[in-house]
């Protein structure tokens, strides 16, 4: 179907099936499954996705038609990690059967997805993962903690890396699991970020979980390629480029530029240059990063980039964040450190307490740097001192001296 | 370069790229240094005029010239990116503003328009004033009406061409606004002075117009109102000179990366290092950056978009500040090298940091996207595009 007659079509469903978001709350868990339930039976899910796993045999440029045209709708808003990452890191590598019984499940929202990649002791340095499964009979059991998993409350499953060999090199002994998390032996911690508010980002703690046998994703062993392939699309996804464009809705950002020209003219005192230059500035690096992200998906649609530019416009996102929080408390004053409306942290203080979350969460600026620097322009790693020595080995060097 | 090309456009890109290749190698640039208003520079544009820069603007009654693809705006942007890769010297700005505000009113029969277009004459666009004026909104050179003619009064400064050009472009205020009147360069009353200037491979002069006197159909119409006309211009020309600062420190950035994978110390390339790589990555996300907004700037002013002027300004105040820093990091990651005449850093250090100062500042487009956003009101209500 040519893509016009797809947009007209697509506007016409969503006018006479969708409500329009406006002023109404975000959705919550429930009613984010039941609207995905009506887009998949609307024929709108999984559009890029082949028919045989519930999905329509289009392209990603139908789905970003589709979210282009939807922008306007309430639609599910706690479903990106599944839809946008889960699900084309299952394309790429989980087997047919996986395929069969998970794709067109999460293109429902009946099945929600987290990442269980990070943990306390392996963040950047994510292969150094020790959370283990342990072969029993036909079952593996699953010990160790994972962390920073965002929903992971509401969740159904956790793509897992874990370590299934101890005595091959870091990243040759992970493999990845599908584990549900109603699973006995699974418990979950939410944690207070630093402002204070605990509503985001949790920690999973496994004791002796038991999966059977196919919960393995891929290749045992390999689970480090699996896991740079849902990194790769978690790029895509916050760069909202390739099987995750248009998945990331553009949501209000806490403090917007709006929002600061609110804030500064309540003052009601005419703004200085340098205020108008604030404004400015926060507002041109807000289009520009907009304008970077276009060209990306440019560059993807006719096939002149490839490889993880995402992780360039995660990059970018991360040092505008920043920016923009930091301009917000130069341009508030006094406005930014107290307030009066009862809140916890008034809207300033919250957004420059955040200010570095864009710069660490789904993979910190200097991993983004090596990934730009290492695989879109081909520069030398660093030399890796652990590479050809057993995990169990690398374990015992890290032990200070005299323990161990 | 932008992604999405007509095969029209390939073909531009590629003889563009090949004929700088064959015409322009490193020594035939470094020897235009201090001479650049020389009579190598008349011989060279009407070299590149042969391939059609001058006359992308033409209209369709021209049959030997016009744009490829239809786009005119794109495709001297696309020109002017490789151009400036290679620092060429170029008139595609003047010449551009020139013919496109000439349009369809003057037949190649004109002998200046004839001039231009053949590359036997060059144009200039003249809008900067002693008082720093970077658009219109405070041009004090004006054209009044006397009789059958026009007569031109006022200063410009930092003329691109100025002591080179055969016929000068000048932003004056008319009947109905800020027009473009053409005024050739012998007329009684036009006194140019030539400038020394940072960017060794452009020239510059100062303009002084005392009751230059020309007749009343030296103002420019293209069939629209005056000021539309000196607005399309202004917007033209610093689309241009973006293209020419995005291909600049794309290619320096190009240099950069090959330095960082061939240069040694301590037993590696020096890309290899964290403290190098991670400079390195932020450059070619400022780069990219400013290929992403320079393309938005010129497609909305190709398609005339009511966004134009907004989108020019962003790209003009973030450009002009990357490019310098894209420059100074390059320059502190070649090291030594990159500190002497013979390396190619301190050319393009040259002609970014004048590109910046010309047609408004990174700080006057602020304030001017300010106004714009009408923050004073507090409305702003704009969308991010």
């Amino acid at each position: 179907m040519n893509l016009d007659q797809f947009r007209r079509q697509v506007r016409e469903w969503l006018s006479s099936n969708l409500e329009l978001k406006a002023g109404l709350p975000k959705p919550t868990d429930a009613e984010d499954r039941v609207l995905q339930a009506k887009i998949a039976d609307g024929g709108y899910a999984g559009l890029p996705y082949p028919v045989e796993y519930g999905g329509r045999g289009l392209t990603p440029g139908h789905q970003e038609i589709f979210y282009e045209e939807a922008a306007p709708y309430r639609l599910p808003a706690g479903l990106g990690v599944s839809l946008g990452m889960i699900a084309p890191t299952l394309l790429d590598c989980a087997s047919p059967g996986v395929l069969a019984e998970h794709l067109p499940k999460i293109f429902r929202g009946e099945e929600k997805w987290i990442q269980l990649l990070s943990e306390p002791g392996a963040g950047s340095d994510l292969a150094g993962s020790l959370t283990r499964a342990d072969r029993d009979g036909d079952r593996w059991i699953i010990n160790g903690s994972k962390v920073w998993s965002t929903d992971a409350a509401v969740a159904d499953y956790g793509f897992c890396l874990a370590r299934t060999d101890f005595d091959r090199p870091k990243h040759r002994g992970l493999s990845v699991f599908a584990m549900p998390l109603q699973a006995p032996g699974v418990s979950i911690q939410v944690i207070a970020k630093s402002d204070g508010c605990d509503t985001e980002f949790y920690q999973e703690y496994f004791s002796d979980v038991a999966l059977p046998a196919d919960a393995l994703i891929g290749a045992l062993n390999d689970g480090w390629s699996v896991a740079q392939r849902l990194l790769f699309h978690e790029r895509n996804f916050s760069g909202g480029v390739g099987y995750s464009v248009g998945l990331r809705a553009k949501t209000k950002e806490s403090v917007s530029v709006d929002d600061l020209i609110a804030a500064v003219c309540l003052r009601g005192t005419p703004l200085t240059e340098r205020e108008e230059d604030l404004l400015a500035q926060a507002y041109s690096n807000a289009v520009v990063h907009n304008q970077l992200s276009k060209r990306v998906s440019s560059g993807y649609t006719t096939g002149t980039l490839s490889g993880p530019w995402g992780s360039l416009l995660k990059l970018s996102s991360g040092l505008k964040e920043h920016r923009r929080a930091a301009i917000a408390v130069e341009l508030c004053g006094s406005a930014a450190i107290t307030w009066d409306d009862g809140s916890e942290n008034g809207p300033i203080g919250s957004s420059w307490l955040n200010a570095m979350v864009m710069s660490v969460a789904g993979g910190s600026n200097e991993m983004q740097r090596n990934t730009v620097g290492e695989k879109l322009l081909g520069l030398p790693r660093e030399p890796v001192v652990d590479r050809d020595v057993s995990f169990r080995e690398s374990l015992r060097r890290r032990a200070p001296a005299g323990e161990g | 370069m932008r992604f999405e090309l007509s095969e029209e456009q390939q073909f531009l890109v590629d003889t563009t790229q090949s004929f700088l290749a064959k015409e322009l190698p490193p020594t035939a640039l470094r020897a235009w240094m201090r001479n650049a208003a020389g009579q190598d520079y008349r011989q060279w544009w009407r070299t590149c005029a042969g391939l059609g820069w001058s006359g992308i603007f033409a209209p369709e009654s021209c049959d030997d010239y016009g744009s490829v693809s239809g786009a005119p705006v794109v495709d001297a942007a696309i020109v002017s990116e490789i151009a400036g890769r290679a620092l060429a010297p170029s008139a595609l700005p003047g010449c551009s503003v020139a013919v496109r505000a000439l349009g369809d009113a003057a037949p190649d029969a004109d002998p200046t328009f004839r001039g231009v277009l053949d590359g036997s004459r060059i144009a200039a666009f003249a809008l900067e004033e002693p008082a720093g004026t970077w658009n219109l909104d405070a041009v004090a050179t004006s054209a009044r009406r006397e009789g059958d003619d026009l007569v031109v009064t006022g200063s410009k400064v930092n003329v691109p061409d100025a002591a080179t050009a055969d016929v000068l472009v000048v932003a004056c205020q008319v009947d109905d606004g800020v027009g473009l009147v053409l005024v050739p360069i012998d007329a009684a009353g036009v006194d140019v002075t030539q400038k020394r200037g940072l960017d060794l491979l452009r020239e510059f002069g100062d303009v002084r117009l005392d009751n230059v006197r020309v007749g009343a159909d030296a103002l420019l119409s293209a069939g629209a109102p005056s000021s539309k006309v000196a607005e399309d211009a202004r917007r033209l020309a610093t689309c241009l000179q973006l293209a020419e600062t995005v291909g600049a420190v794309d290619h320096l950035c190009g240099l950069l990366l090959d330095y960082a994978h061939t240069r040694h110390a301590f037993g590696r390339p020096i890309g290899g290092f964290q403290a190098l790589k991670h400079r390195i990555a932020d450059v070619t996300l400022w780069v990219e950056s400013c290929k992403g907004t320079a393309d938005a700037a010129v497609d909305a002013v190709s398609e005339d978009s009511d966004e134009a002027e907004l989108l020019v300004s962003v790209a003009k105040s973030y450009v002009g500040d990357r490019s310098i820093r894209i420059v100074q990091e390059c320059t502190q990651m070649f090291g030594g090298i990159g500190l002497t005449w013979e390396h190619d850093a301190h050319l393009y250090l040259r002609r970014v940091t004048t590109n910046r100062a010309l047609l408004g500042t990174p700080e006057q487009h602020r304030a001017h996207i300010a106004r714009l956003l009408r923050v004073s009101d507090g409305v702003g209500a704009w969308d991010f595009h």
